[in-house]
C-alpha cells in the first residue's frame, strides 16, 4: 500500500485525544437524577456485583469515535492499494574498453577481467525476464552491442569481449550513460570503468574497478624530418608508479635499431628523450621500453612516413577566399563534391569541409563547416547580427596557433546554440565564432564568420588558420612527407580499390571494402592495393590511459538492490471508500449518542 | 409550623420571564372542554360558605330535604297548609343546606420536580391550574399551596368562576427548589383548612415515608384525598448511560454505579415496587391515586386520568 499523502497521517493524533477525552469524561461524568431513592438499591447491588461486571466496559461511541478518526484519516493519507508484478528489469551497461582496462591489477588479474567477473556475478542474479544491453566506450565496430538479450545472453556476449588499445575519456562515458538514460528511461545504467566518475547522475551506478598500477609508458613519440636526411625524434615516458623509476627507451627504423637511452622518470611524472638520428629513407620508427609493466598497450609507439598528399572533400558553395587560403598549403588537395550540400562525404578524405552547407552526417575524422545555415548536430546557428571586436579564446590550442584577431571586425556573425562539449577557440564579445566539439567519431570546428561577407580573409590570420586547420586534419593522419600516426578507435581513411588489403599489427589479412577503418590495437598495419603497400601506424599516445587515476573498486551490490524492480498490476485508491466509510460510522455514532443521551 | 402566609410569594426569589415556547397554563380552547367537567367530591367533604352544592346541614331556603311533624316552636313559615288541608295534621317542610366546599390542591415545587423532559413542575402547574379552574366552575373554592422543602406558599382562596390571572400570577413564579417534604407541607394545610375538603397533592412522591404519614393524618379527619403522581419518561424508562455518577437532585448525594440493561432491568423492579407500594397504601385508605407522565399531553391526562381516577367528570 502506497501513501499518496503521508502528511494525513497526522490526524491520528485525534486518537489519543479522543481517548483522553473519553477517559476524562468517563471520570468525570455526572448525571442529576430526581431522586437516588430509585437507585440506591441498583447501586448497591452493582457494588456488590462481581468484579468483572463493575470493570470498565469499553464504550462502543469511544470505539465509533476511533473508527471514525482511523476511517478519515486514512482517506486524508489517500491510500492506494497497488498489487505487483515482478517487471522486466531493463540494465543498460556502459563498459570502458579503453587501453587502461587491460592494466593488470596487483590481484594478478587485469581492470577488465575483474570488472567482468563482477558484472558476471550481476548478471546471474537477474531473471530471464529481464533485459540488458552494453554499451561501449570506445564503440565497437559492430552494432549488435547495443541490442537488449536475456541475462544469459549477456553473460555469453560479455565473455567474447575485450578492451581496446584506444583512448577513452570521463567526459565520452558520462555521455554515454546519459545517452542510455534518455533512450531508456525506465532501464538502470550501470557504468563499468577504471576512470573516477564523481559527477554521474542519479540512477546511473558505478562498477569500479580501478587498483594502482605500475605502469610506464609513451605518451609523445613525434618526429621532425631535416632536408639533410636527419631526423629529430621525441619521446615522451610517463611514469605512474609513485616511486621515480628508469627506463631504457630503444628506436627503431623499419626494425633497425637507431638509438637506444635510458630515462630516468620521477613518481607521477613524464620524462623526455631526444635522439637526433639518420632515419634515411625508413617508413616506420618505432619506439618501445624495455622491461614489462602493467600495461603493454603504450609500451610501444610507430611513426609512418606518409607519401600522399592531404585530400581535402570541399562541400557547398564557391568561396574565393577560402579555396585560395587552402591552395597555398603545402600538400593539400581540394576535391569539389556536387552538390546538394547534404551529401555525405565519402571516405578517402583528410578533412572535409563545409562551406554554407550543412552534412546529413558527420563523416569520422576532421571535419569543418564554415557558415553553416542549418543545425550542425547539436549546433544550432542563431540570427545574425553585428559582431563585437573579435579575440582568440584559446591561444595555445593548436587551431589558433599564431592566429591575432584582436580587435579585428568580423562583419556579421551568428549566436549559436552550443552543443555539449563545445570548446570555444575564438569569440567576438561573448558569441563564440570558432569552436571545436566531438560529434562520435567526428571532430568538428566551427567557423561562424563567413569570408564572403566578411574582412577576416584581407588580414594575415585568415590564411594561418587554415593553415592551421590542414596541419591539424595532417597530423590525424600522416603528414605528407613526414611521419605520423593515428590513434585506435579513430576511422583512417584509405582509397580502397578493388583488392585493397589491410594487414594488421598481429599479421591477420583483411580485405577492405570501405574506404576507411577503425583499427582497435596498437601497432603497424599495412594497407597493399595493388602492387603498392601504406603502411599506418596507430599508437596509443595518451597521457590519460597511461597516468590516470584509478578508481577504487566498489562492487555493484547496492546498484543491484536499486535496480530490482516491480510494476503495478492493479491500483486501488482507497481514500473516497474510507472518507464513505468514516461518513457512516459518523451517522451510527450520532444514533448512538442519541439514544445514549443522559435524562 | 413554618407557614408562609402570604398568597403572592411563592418559594422563588426571581421568576424568569415565560419563553415564548412554554404553553400558557390554560388555553381557551381547553378551557371550553373543561367547563363541561366538574370535580367529583365525596359526600364527607364539608362547606363551610353557602354554595350550589347541597350540604349535609338542613337550613336554606330552596333545596326541599323532607317533611316532619309540627312541634310547637317551629316556624310558623315552614308549615306545609296544603298537607294541612288534606290529612288534617300539621306538619313543616324542611329545606337543606347549600354549601360551597373547598378543594386543596398541594403543589410539589421541590428541585426533583425540575427534572424530565418535559419538566415535571410545568406538568403538574398545569394539572393544579386545571383543577383549581374546576372547582371554580363548580361554584365551590380553591386553594392552592406549593411547598419546597418544609416552606409552603399558599394562594388566596379562588372562589366562584376563577380568576386565571391569579391563578398565573401564582403558579407561573414557581420554581423547583429545596427538598420534598410531603409531611410537614400535609401538616401545613391541615393547619390552615379547617373545614373537610377536597385535597389533591401533586408529586413525584420521591422522598422517604413521610408523605404517606400526612395523609394518614388527613384521611382520619375525613379530608377528601387525592394524589397525583408525576414522573418524566426519563425516570420510567432511563437510558443506558454505562458508568456514570448519579447525583441527587435535593440531597446532593451521589452515587457510582454503571446504567447497564442489568442496572435497567433492577431499575425497573424497584419503581414498579414503589409505585405499587403507593398504590396499595392508597386504595387502603381511601385515596385516589393517579399516576401520569409528564411526557402525557395535558388535555388526555385531564380529559382522560383524571376522569379514570374519578377526580372530574
Amino acid at each position: 500500500m502506497t501513501l499518496l499523502q503521508p502528511l494525513g497521517l497526522l490526524a491520528l493524533a485525534a486518537v489519543p485525544v479522543l481517548v483522553a477525552l473519553s477517559l476524562w469524561r468517563w471520570r468525570r461524568r455526572e448525571v442529576t437524577v430526581s431522586s437516588l431513592l430509585l437507585w440506591r438499591d441498583v447501586a448497591t447491588a452493582w457494588r456488590h456485583a462481581p468484579h468483572a461486571r463493575r470493570r470498565r466496559q469499553l464504550d462502543p461511541l469511544l470505539v465509533l469515535r476511533v473508527a471514525v478518526a482511523l476511517a478519515l484519516a486514512g482517506a486524508l493519507c489517500a491510500p492506494v492499494l497497488v498489487r505487483t508484478a515482478q517487471a522486466t528489469r531493463r540494465l543498460i551497461v556502459v563498459l570502458d574498453r579503453s587501453a587502461s582496462m587491460a592494466t593488470r591489477r596487483p590481484d594478478g588479474l587485469t581492470r577488465w577481467r575483474a570488472a567482468r567477473d563482477e558484472l558476471l556475478k550481476l548478471l546471474v542474479q537477474l531473471d530471464a525476464a529481464d533485459r540488458v544491453e552494453f554499451a561501449a566506450v570506445p564503440p565497437l565496430a559492430e552494432q549488435a552491442i547495443g541490442a537488449e538479450r536475456d541475462p544469459r545472453d549477456a553473460a555469453s556476449r560479455l565473455l567474447t569481449l575485450e578492451p581496446s588499445d584506444a583512448a577513452a575519456e570521463p567526459a565520452d562515458l558520462r555521455r554515454a550513460a546519459l545517452d542510455a538514460q534518455a533512450r531508456q528511461p525506465d532501464a538502470r545504467v550501470l557504468v563499468v570503468t577504471d576512470t573516477p566518475l564523481p559527477d554521474l547522475p542519479a540512477g546511473v551506478g558505478l562498477l569500479a574497478t580501478g587498483a594502482p598500477a605500475r605502469n610506464l609508458g609513451i605518451t609523445t613519440f613525434a618526429a621532425r624530418p631535416y632536408p639533410d636526411g636527419r631526423a629529430e625524434v621525441l619521446i615522451a615516458v610517463a611514469n605512474a608508479n609513485p616511486a621515480p623509476t628508469a627506463a631504457q627507451v630503444v628506436l627503431r627504423a623499419d626494425g633497425r635499431e637507431l638509438g637506444r637511452r635510458r630515462v630516468d622518470v620521477a613518481g607521477a611524472a613524464t620524462a623526455r628523450a631526444i635522439f637526433e638520428v639518420r632515419p634515411s629513407a625508413a617508413a616506420v620508427l618505432e619506439a618501445r621500453l624495455e622491461g614489462a609493466d602493467d600495461l603493454p598497450a603504450d609500451d610501444r609507439a610507430w611513426l609512418a612516413r606518409r607519401s600522399e598528399r592531404l585530400r581535402v572533400a570541399w562541400v557547398g558553395d564557391e568561396c574565393y577566399y577560402l579555396r585560395r587560403a587552402l591552395a597555398v598549403q603545402d600538400g593539400a588537395e581540394v576535391v569539389e563534391l556536387p552538390e546538394p550540400p547534404e551529401v555525405a562525404v565519402p571516405g578517402g578524405f583528410d578533412l572535409a569541409l563545409y562551406y554554407r552547407a550543412v552534412p546529413r552526417r558527420l563523416a569520422a575524422g576532421s571535419v569543418v563547416v564554415v557558415a553553416p545555415g542549418a543545425p550542425v548536430g547539436a549546433l544550432r546557428p542563431g540570427p545574425l547580427a553585428d559582431a563585437a571586436p573579435a579575440s582568440v579564446v584559446a591561444r595555445r590550442d593548436p587551431l589558433m596557433a599564431a592566429v591575432r584577431l584582436d580587435g579585428l571586425a568580423l562583419g556579421r556573425v551568428p549566436r549559436p546554440a552550443l552543443p555539449g562539449g563545445f570548446e570555444a577557440l575564438a569569440a567576438a564579445g561573448d558569441v563564440p565564432v570558432i569552436g571545436r566539439w566531438r560529434d562520435g567519431a567526428a571532430t568538428v570546428v566551427y567557423v561562424g564568420v563567413d569570408p564572403a561577407a566578411s574582412a577576416w580573409p584581407l588580414d594575415p590570420s585568415f590564411p594561418i588558420f587554415w593553415a592551421n586547420v590542414v596541419a591539424s586534419a595532417a597530423r590525424q593522419g600522416q603528414e605528407a612527407g613526414g611521419f605520423g600516426c593515428s590513434r585506435p578507435g579513430q576511422a583512417i581513411a584509405v582509397r580502397a580499390g578493388a583488392e585493397t588489403v589491410l594487414t594488421d599489427p598481429a599479421g591477420n589479412r583483411h580485405a577492405l571494402t570501405a574506404d576507411a577503418f577503425s583499427p582497435e590495437r596498437v601497432g603497424l598495419y599495412r594497407v597493399r592495393s595493388g602492387p603498392r603497400e601504406t603502411p599506418i601506424a596507430v599508437s596509443l599516445l595518451s597521457e590519460g590511459e597511461t597516468l590516470g587515476p584509478a578508481a577504487e573498486a566498489r562492487p555493484p551490490a547496492a546498484f543491484l538492490a536499486a535496480a530490482s524492480g516491480t510494476a503495478a498490476a492493479a491500483t486501488w485508491r482507497l481514500g473516497g471508500w474510507l472518507a464513505l466509510l468514516g461518513l457512516g460510522l459518523v451517522l451510527v455514532h450520532g444514533r448512538l449518542a442519541a439514544r445514549a443521551r443522559p435524562a | 409550623m413554618r407557614d408562609t402566609q402570604s398568597p403572592r410569594a411563592p418559594a422563588v426569589s426571581a421568576p424568569p420571564p415565560r419563553s415564548l415556547s412554554s404553553p400558557p397554563l390554560l388555553d381557551p380552547d381547553f378551557l371550553r372542554k373543561l367547563d363541561l367537567l366538574e370535580v367529583l367530591f365525596k359526600r364527607n367533604v364539608v362547606g363551610r360558605r353557602e354554595g350550589d352544592r347541597p350540604g349535609h346541614q338542613r337550613g336554606g331556603r330552596t333545596e326541599f330535604a323532607d317533611h316532619r311533624e309540627y312541634t310547637p316552636g317551629d316556624d310558623l313559615r315552614y308549615l306545609d297548609w296544603n298537607l294541612y288541608g288534606r290529612t288534617d295534621r300539621l306538619f313543616v317542610k324542611e329545606f337543606t343546606k347549600q354549601e360551597a366546599v373547598l378543594a386543596c390542591v398541594l403543589l410539589d415545587a421541590s428541585a426533583s420536580m425540575g427534572l424530565g423532559q418535559p419538566r415535571k413542575l410545568d406538568h403538574a402547574k398545569r394539572l393544579a391550574a386545571a383543577l383549581a379552574y374546576l372547582a371554580g366552575v363548580g361554584g365551590n373554592e380553591a386553594l392552592l399551596g406549593a411547598f419546597q422543602g418544609s416552606s409552603v406558599a399558599w394562594s388566596p382562596r379562588f372562589a366562584g368562576r376563577p380568576d386565571l390571572q391569579g391563578l398565573a400570577a401564582f403558579l407561573e413564579p414557581i420554581q423547583p427548589a429545596g427538598p420534598t417534604d410531603l409531611l410537614t407541607a400535609l401538616r401545613a394545610l391541615r393547619e390552615r383548612v379547617h373545614e373537610r375538603s377536597l385535597v389533591v397533592l401533586i408529586s413525584d412522591l420521591l422522598e422517604e415515608g413521610g408523605g404517606r404519614r400526612g395523609l394518614r393524618l388527613l384521611g382520619s379527619q375525613r379530608f377528601d384525598l387525592s394524589v397525583l403522581h408525576v414522573l418524566s419518561p426519563q425516570e420510567l424508562h432511563p437510558p443506558a448511560i454505562g458508568p456514570v455518577r448519579l447525583r441527587d437532585s435535593e440531597a446532593g448525594t451521589a452515587e457510582d454505579l454503571a446504567v447497564d440493561a442489568d442496572a435497567l432491568r433492577l431499575y425497573a423492579d424497584r419503581l414498579n415496587a414503589f409505585c405499587e407500594g403507593w398504590r396499595a397504601f392508597c386504595q387502603r385508605h381511601d385515596i385516589r391515586f393517579i399516576e401520569t407522565s409528564s411526557a402525557t399531553p395535558f388535555e388526555e391526562c385531564v380529559l382522560g386520568y383524571l376522569r379514570r381516577g374519578g377526580l372530574v367528570r
